[in-house]
């Protein structure tokens, strides 16, 4: 009994083993077959399969994020695949899961024509194992000049590994993020608006102490946070922090009076700036739930008390969404753009800088078709592409558009924008105006006009607006943070020796910065002096270090 | 009759606890509703009141005119779950009262071999490969097959089979079944019960399934629910975050339309089954 159990047992064993092998066998083959048929195809260049690939459309397999255009239904995406002969088949799954979905994909081998991406580690760690091809060897004969334009661009040189191009980033205006504040609670107090940190701390108080909306309640915040669910804890003091740093922010780099760099958690700066905070946390000027509340990027919650009047200054990529609700609650309030404040010791007023990108296109090696794939982005570079992916077709999605102030204003026919995409969602501009492959603000790069100087090009960036985005109050608001964006030391950098173990460092960081931020004034140094303390041993010194030394090789 | 109406003071505790246990439930989930239908300017006044002040079904209309569309999700969420319940739950039942069997060669290797799934897998990126491989990616099949078994379920039915009496079967077989007419006319009919507890397993874990769709599914039209409401919301923040939101809109309130659509046809059906949930899971638990 015993042994026919054991053999029968090893029978049905025996027998899955063989279907196994049978089944991998024949995905081999097919696999064999079609590796066999793709080198045969590439050998073989008769007249005959050229001139089949002169006329037929070339599929270009395209993975984004978050993607609801349809390339056989949405007419301006047929129109794109016309004018470029392609046929666009888009990879798509949700926002949240970018990072996991691409990082399978690219491991399992999958045929990839462009993908969307963040440069930094992972990139890196592509190219290290050839997973992606560089862009250079495709533009050596000038075949597609906004493309080289835009790689061999100043600003994203720092984005090359290797002295390679792998990456070809998104351009994003220097600065989307700014502040805003409440002017009528300011005219209630008889202030202006402040122009260093002295004023900037009188007008908090008094937004907290002095009832700036006088409706004889102690109902306001002089600072407003939500801290809950940010990466960098320093990022909602922003503001006070750009006061004692350019471009403050942790990640981002310092320049020292000896012409040196460090990194900003250990400067100076950081120190200050994080005194003043202290003390404003201290005297209880801040929300008392600001490190609980939770963050939100799509500023849902902060523009919700904002209108309520809980607080004054505000940090927001959208301004005209929080004056809208202000306005539906309180129609005689008044805002004014908040301009950087005039920072101590010399420090210039200044807005942040995002290092000019924003996401970017990166050619897997199991691409088959590079050439093609850099024509397309070509062409979206290019004035008609850019118009094409910004507003659709005109004489259908748009009927005219005026030039003014340099910049274009287009007249929306919104009935025809309404039957492609989700235009409660998006509002008039096209979904793929932002991370498919060109600028995706409401602007154009004028590329061409430049003579193919990227950065010549990048200074003059012209707004290209639908009709009612250029009329509200902010309706340059992109425009005028420009004005405040300086660009800090190795920005843009993502050598992996200057990056070192960034989550670990930054989890440091962010331990120490809240525990000296809300602990007692008297306490500061101590609390301050062993986070970097903490964070130099733990590899942040090495990290200085490699940072001086990419520094002065790429000044 | 009088003592049965007659409240300790035990008693008093125990419903007070009980009535702030289900407040604590219950007033969140009001919360959301009475939010969710209020007009925007009554909500920008106060963001949190639990009597309606206001009704507006705006963030609902939002919702469903969606392109993309919330209603055609919501009919592959019922073909996911329809397809793969059934799926599920012919192949676990098969796979239980075989294993469920004594006389069976190789019983205890075959099901180490199982178990040993519950702890052990290959990884995502095989996985991954192997569904790619089979072109299941892309279709709905991509969403039931992989997770047509769970082993834990299986445990619970072969348990609950090992627990029938063996002269069912013998009768059975004297009056000339087979082993598969057994299964299908004898064991499937006494095992209700069970039944409807792992149907309903199944059916809620491919209802909430998330991730599978974000793996394998690149198609709009394809996107279970799920994926859609968590699409909307996410969506307006990356758009934010990168400076293109324009539209006026209030997240907060969409955010909660979303949550009161997804959970409206769980609550439609949980009723109706909720009885069988808590008796089956008792069932397989008997006998080990």
């Amino acid at each position: 009994m015993m042994y026919k159990n054991i053999s029968k047992s090893l029978a049905i064993f025996l027998s899955v083993v063989i279907l196994t092998a049978v089944l991998s066998g024949c995905g081999s083959n097919k696999a064999a077959d079609e590796t066999a048929a793709v080198s045969s195809s590439s050998a073989s260049t008769s007249s005959k399969e050229v001139e089949k690939a002169a006329t037929e459309p070339v599929t270009i397999r395209w993975v984004r994020a978050a993607n609801e255009q349809d390339p056989t239904k949405d007419r301006i995406l047929i129109e794109l695949q016309k004018k470029t002969n392609t046929k666009l088949d888009i990879v798509t799954f949700p926002w949240d899961q970018f990072p996991n979905k691409q990082n399978i994909m690219m491991a399992s081998g999958e045929q990839i024509d462009i993908l969307n991406c963040d440069a930094g580690k992972t990139l890196n760690e592509w190219v290290k194992n050839g997973l992606v091809l560089a862009y250079d060897d495709y533009l050596k004969d000038g075949k597609y000049p906004y493309v080289s334009s835009v790689i061999n661009a100043d600003v994203y040189k720092l984005l090359k590994v290797n002295g390679k191009a792998y990456y070809k980033p998104i351009g994003l205006c220097p600065q989307q993020w700014a502040y805003i504040i409440r002017q009528d609670w300011l005219d209630n107090l008889g202030m202006k608006i402040p122009t260093n940190i002295d004023e900037l701390y009188q007008v908090i108080k008094a937004f907290k102490e002095n009832d700036p909306d006088k409706n004889g309640k102690n109902d306001t915040y002089g600072w407003f946070a939500m801290e809950n669910g940010k990466v960098d804890p320093a990022d909602v003091f922003q503001f006070i922090n750009r006061a004692y740093a350019v471009n403050a922010g942790s990640g981002k780099w310092v320049e020292k009076a000896d012409g040196t760099v460090t990194r900003w958690e250990v400067s100076d700066g950081a120190k200050e700036a994080t005194r003043f905070v202290n003390k404003i946390v201290n005297e209880g000027l801040i929300n008392k739930d600001w490190l609980s509340l939770k963050f939100d990027s799509a500023q849902g919650p902060e523009s919700d008390a904002f209108a309520q009047g809980k607080y004054g200054i505000a940090l927001t990529s959208i301004p005209n969404v929080f004056v809208d609700k202000l306005k539906k609650i309180n129609p005689n309030a008044k805002v004014s753009a908040f301009a950087p404040i005039n920072g101590v010791n010399g420090v210039p007023a200044n807005g942040g800088h995002t290092g000019g990108y924003w996401w970017g296109n990166v050619i897997p090696s199991t691409s088959k078709n590079p050439e093609k794939a850099i024509e397309l982005m070509d062409y979206t570079l290019s004035q008609e592409g850019r118009e094409l992916t910004e507003f659709g077709i005109k004489g259908v999605h748009f009927t005219e558009f005026k030039e003014e102030n340099g910049g274009r204003v287009y007249y929306i026919n919104k009935a025809e924008c309404d039957k492609d995409w989700d235009t409660k969602k998006n509002g008039y501009l096209y979904p793929l105006t932002w991370g498919a492959m060109n600028y995706h603000e409401y602007a154009y790069i004028p590329i061409k006009e430049h003579n193919f100087n990227y950065d010549e090009a990048f200074k003059d960036v012209r707004s290209w607006l639908p009709e009612d985005m250029a009329t509200g109050q902010f309706a340059d608001w992109q425009a005028n943070n420009a004005k405040y964006a300086i660009a800090s030391p190795l920005t843009n950098v993502v050598d992996d020796s200057v990056l070192g173990d960034a989550n670990k460092l930054l989890s440091i960081f962010a331990e120490g910065y809240l525990k000296a931020v809300v602990g007692n004034s008297n306490d500061f140094d101590k609390a301050w002096g062993e986070m970097v303390d903490k964070w130099l041993k733990a590899g942040g010194d090495q990290v200085i270090k490699n940072g001086n030394d990419f520094y002065k090789a790429n000044k | 009759m009088k003592s049965r109406f007659k409240f300790g003071i035990a008693d008093i505790l125990i419903y007070l606890v009980l009535i702030i246990f289900s407040l604590a439930i219950l007033l969140p989930m009001w919360h959301i509703f009475v939010i969710s239908t209020s007009s925007p300017e009554v909500y920008l006044r106060d963001t949190y009141h639990l009597v309606p002040k206001s009704f507006s079904l705006d963030e609902y209309k939002r919702a469903f005119s969606s392109l993309g569309g919330i209603i055609n999700s919501l009919f592959v969420s019922i073909k996911v779950t329809g397809l793969g319940t059934a799926l599920s739950m012919l192949l676990t039942s098969m796979g239980a009262y075989v294993l469920s069997k004594k006389g069976l060669p190789g019983r205890n290797f075959l099901f180490k071999i199982l178990v040993f799934t519950m702890f052990f897998s290959g990884g995502l990126v095989p996985f991954y490969v192997l569904v790619k491989n089979l072109h299941l990616d892309d279709t709905i099949f991509a969403l039931t097959i992989p997770l047509a078994i769970s082993t834990y379920n299986l445990i619970i039915m072969k348990n609950y089979f090992a627990s029938l009496p063996e002269s069912l079967e013998e009768a059975a077989k004297i009056d000339g079944y087979n082993d598969v007419q057994i299964l299908f006319k004898i064991i499937i009919p006494v095992s209700k019960p069970v039944f409807a507890a792992v149907s309903l397993f199944y059916g809620v874990a491919y209802w909430n399934d998330y991730f599978m769709a974000t793996l394998f599914i690149s198609s709009n039209n394809m996107y279970p629910l799920q994926v859609v409401l968590r699409q909307m919301i996410i969506q307006n923040l990356v758009m934010a975050q990168v400076g293109v939101a324009t539209v006026a809109s209030n997240p907060e309130q969409f955010k909660m339309a979303c949550i009161i659509i997804g959970i409206i046809p769980v609550l439609i059906i949980y009723p109706f089954v909720q009885n069988s949930f808590s008796k089956g899971i008792m069932m397989g638990a008997v006998k080990g």
